[in-house]
């Protein structure tokens, strides 16, 4: 560069100010206008959302995600926000609906149990295909199954398919399951555990470059042609977007009612909300609690609330390492009764949930009586535990939550609480990352608050994903095993007195009790075992259940037919009014 | 020293520089807590399979190991696979994806920092301690104090919501496949990225500005009856640029810096909100590949200004002490 390219420069203050005024007026060119009130504010916004419409000549929906997607191989995913996806590129085997029902999806009924429940023969449902015009066999559906259940696959879904041994292809359109034992819950476990059926082979070889065995397929980013659900997969980049586009030839003939529909990933909350409010998305799903009332006061949006399936606990680890207080049952009596879960709720949540008594929903049938009846918020009685624990004057503990969420603020407030029992709680914010690799893969630590997200409407279920598993549940509660690696010993609470059998520990007897609710077909005598299991880890305060916080979600008025539910939110059967 | 030989030895000099770079954020993403393993299979696995996959990924080296294969694999332009930011996709095929989008926001904010700040510095330096130049100075340290990212959140709510302005959510359309949309797309993000900027360099133009009024020569110029107008443009104005174009080449980076933040705050697809994503899902691959471009694209920036010096001044030169 040379002097002479500074003349350039040589702008003065009204030729500045032209330039100025004319890049504004440019990029302001995208502005459709300011309304004086409320009701002109909703119509602007409208108009923005039927523009979207006219610029593309078709229906396109844009969604808000808060999560971003993980990958597009319906045996690999595993949480919500590419189910939620997944859910439309794909079918499930078996539907949950939104009121908690189980309906058929790609086959033709939902199976009953067979062979004094060892068995289980699905039947798909006559002229499905695929994406690509293929026709959907039995042979894709053993394939799909197969690839879960093959252990060198490494699928995180695997767990989904309990006791299930192997496949059998017993007719035209039907695949057997066979189950090492009764599974009385399997269909359930099911809906979360097939969300998909893809062409045989489909998944090629795993190899080097694609990602670690089994945790990357060829459809982990490009399920192009492979699915068989209301949309067809268009694209995904990844922080930004996934494009999907209607299936013509879906079995459901009457869906989807729009063209395309396009999920953005939008972390920041505010940033979702106001692309909401300027009518750039149609619907965003996570509304913040604190933002949900105004957002419900605006004219042209709608927003709702529903019963969540997000519980929040606080991890308790109950391995015995020389200075943890959490091994002691009565320091743990004395942290579970001296928590307000109300207070968090409120202060947290803006009152958006349901505090628990115990692991599942309070107004559920599936939860016991006793605890119904009971209030587990009760500072004299744990004043009581810290005597038994001979820690009258309270004790030293941590928690560790990740930061940059609302998990500090409830170990804050849980922190507060307890100092008034005269427990001295540290809080440290860590990565969720770095609390995972501590609680799943140490003994160093006392507490730690997180949430979990209750992906199928079952209590056996949660009963077993947060508790049965021997060398990787969450609150270091074991029992003797040779498959335990070092550190683990047995933990935790003996046997209860009425325990039939001889058990050295109390896990080892949860988990046998627990197998033999989830083998019984009779509801109540199931329920009768629900019951004294979830007492059992009540009251021992194996972890601490606090609420369920509600879902919330947001749309335009312009949107119909989004159907959200507390285990599942429905979309294929959204429409946008032209 | 020729300019030929001070850029073969700037150049030489950015090896150690870029090792170094490539040594502590090595270090610090592999010695902070938690890793890409457990992210990547959620927290029902075992510990078998933990294990089993840290082995897949090499974690289980020691550090010098995996440090060493990283830059002899660097070396050769291969950073490998995102383990969890989209697995299986070559990590140079995201980071090339997102460049272009920053590339053109950190171009267009610092357009719009340099089309507000010098004019405005030229101006608040001309009529120093008047009303104008009080203004300018109150807006400058203004656009210094506001954190750009609570600048987005004002100027989303501003514009999106009460003027319900559509900037395009959810992509990024390239400038040579529809100039309209870029321009709608970018424009929020370009003003709340270059205003911080154009804050600094105007505070910087002024007091260049200032210093140079009172040099002799403008003082000559204009007692020879050369035009006011003509001294502060053609004369002052030129040489005070001088510094300010270090300060440009530096902000350019800073500017890539600052693009983590807005391009997570107005929800864009750059390589500032893939560093966002690649972070949180300890995506160590992506992570040491964004910051070592990061670095590149700094020390180049950095040597092309020094360069550059020696043009706008000739009274430079690259002599060393020999």
């Amino acid at each position: 560069m040379t002097d002479k390219d500074f003349v350039e420069f040589d702008l003065d203050r009204r030729q500045f100010m032209a330039v100025a005024s004319a890049l504004g007026g440019a990029s302001l060119a995208g502005c459709t206008g300011g309304g004086s009130d409320d009701q002109e504010d909703a119509d602007d916004v409208q108009s923005t959302v039927n523009e979207i419409e006219d610029v593309q000549g078709n229906v396109r929906l844009n969604v808000a995600l808060s999560a971003e997607v993980w990958n597009f191989d319906p045996a690999l995913w595993t949480d919500t926000a590419t189910s939620t996806i997944g859910g439309l590129i794909y079918d499930e085997v078996i539907e949950l609906t939104t009121d908690e029902q189980l309906q058929a999806g790609l086959v033709e009924e939902v199976p009953k149990p067979k062979d004094g429940g060892t068995a289980f023969d699905f039947t798909l449902r006559e002229g499905l295909t695929f994406h690509n015009g293929d026709d959907v066999t039995v042979d894709d559906f053993k394939y799909s199954v197969d690839w879960i259940l093959n252990e060198e696959n490494n699928s995180p879904i695997r767990s989904r398919f309990p006791f299930v041994t192997d496949t059998e292809i017993v007719g035209d359109r039907t695949l057997r399951m066979n189950l090492e034992k009764p599974f009385a819950t399997l269909n359930w476990w099911l809906t979360r555990g097939l969300e998909g059926i893809v062409p045989e082979d489909s998944r090629g070889e795993t190899k080097e470059g694609k990602g670690p065995s089994g945790l990357a397929t060829d459809l982990t980013k490009d399920p192009t042609g492979v699915g068989t659900g209301p949309f067809k997969f268009v694209e995904w980049k990844s922080g930004s977007h996934v494009l999907l586009e209607k299936f013509e030839d879906h079995w459901r003939d009457d869906v989807p009612y729009v063209d395309e529909i396009q999920f953005n990933f939008i972390g920041e909350n505010s940033t979702r909300l106001a692309e909401l409010r300027s009518g750039n998305i149609g619907l965003t799903d996570k509304v913040p609690p604190k933002d949900f009332e105004s957002l419900k006061g605006q004219p042209g949006i709608t927003a709702e609330s529903v019963p969540g399936n997000l519980t929040q606990v606080l991890y308790l680890n109950l391995m015995d390492s020389g200075d943890n207080p959490m091994a002691n049952v009565n320091n743990r009596r004395a942290v579970l009764f001296g928590i307000d879960a109300e207070e968090i709720l409120d202060e947290i949540f803006y009152g958006q949930g349901v505090v628990q008594k115990g692991p599942w929903y309070p107004d559920s049938d599936w939860t016991s009586p006793k605890l119904k009846e009971m209030d587990l918020y009760d500072p004299e009685k744990a004043r009581e535990e810290l005597e038994k624990a001979g820690n009258p004057d309270g004790f030293e503990m941590d928690i560790i939550a990740t930061k940059g969420s609302w998990f500090k603020d409830e170990a804050v407030v849980i922190q507060n609480q307890l100092s008034n029992i005269g427990i001295d709680v540290s809080v440290t914010a860590v990565d969720k990352s770095t609390l995972f690799d501590q609680v799943y893969g140490t003994t160093d630590w006392h507490a730690a608050m997180e949430d979990w997200g209750q992906s199928i409407p079952v209590a056996t279920y949660w009963l077993d994903a947060g508790y049965a598993d021997n060398n990787h549940n969450h609150n270091n509660w074991h029992h003797p095993s040779e498959d335990l690696q070092d550190p683990y010993e047995p933990s935790g609470p003996p046997a209860p007195d009425h325990a039939e059998g001889d058990y050295s520990n109390g896990h080892e007897w949860f988990v046998d009790r627990l197998r033999e609710a989830q083998a019984e077909t009779d509801e109540q005598k199931q329920k009768e075992i629900v019951y004294e299991l979830e007492e059992y880890v009540t009251l021992n305060a194996i972890q601490i259940d606090i609420a369920y916080v509600n879902s919330l979600s947001a749309w335009q008025d312009s949107i119909s037919g989004y159907d959200m539910g507390t285990f599942v939110d429905v979309y294929r059967r959204i429409a946008k009014d032209e | 020293m020729s300019m030929a030989r001070y850029v073969l030895k700037r150049l030489l000099l950015v090896v150690p520089v870029l090792t170094g770079v490539s040594l502590v954020v090595f270090g610090l993403v592999h010695l902070s807590p938690g890793g890409p393993v457990r992210v990547m299979l959620g927290p029902l696995q075992s510990e078998e399979l933990v294990a089993q996959i840290r082995t897949e990924l090499g974690l289980d080296e020691p550090l010098y190991v995996q440090y060493a294969t990283w830059l002899w694999d660097a070396f050769h332009a291969d950073f490998g696979t995102s383990w969890t930011v989209q697995q299986g996709t070559p990590v140079l095929e995201l980071i090339a994806e997102r460049v272009p989008l920053t590339l053109e926001l950190s171009i267009l904010s610092m357009l719009l920092a340099l089309v507000i700040a010098i004019p405005t510095g030229i101006i608040s330096a001309v009529r120093q301690d008047e009303a104008a130049d009080h203004a300018a100075r109150i807006a400058a340290l203004t656009g210094i104090s506001v954190p750009n990212f609570w600048l987005g959140i004002i100027l989303i709510m501003v514009f999106a919501v009460q003027f319900s302005f559509s900037w395009g959510t959810g992509g990024w359309t390239p400038p040579w496949v529809d100039p309209v949309a870029n321009l709608q797309q970018l424009f929020l993000p370009t003003i709340a990225l270059g205003t911080a900027y154009s804050a600094l360099i105007m505070r910087m133009m002024r007091s260049e500005m200032l210093d140079t009024l009172n040099k002799d020569y403008i003082k000559t110029a204009r007692a020879m009856g050369i035009s006011t107008r003509e001294v502060i443009l053609k004369d002052a104005s030129k040489n005070a640029l001088i510094p300010v174009v270090t300060v440009i080449g530096v902000g350019l980076g800073n500017l890539m810096n600052g693009a983590i933040v807005t391009e997570t705050v107005f929800n864009l697809p750059g390589i500032g909100k893939l560093l966002i994503i690649a972070i949180d899902r300890r995506d160590f691959r992506v992570i040491q590949a964004l910051v070592l471009f990061v670095s590149i694209v700094f020390v180049f920036a950095n040597l092309a200004v020094d360069v550059l010096y020696a043009y706008l001044d000739p009274r430079i030169r690259y002599e060393g002490r020999d």
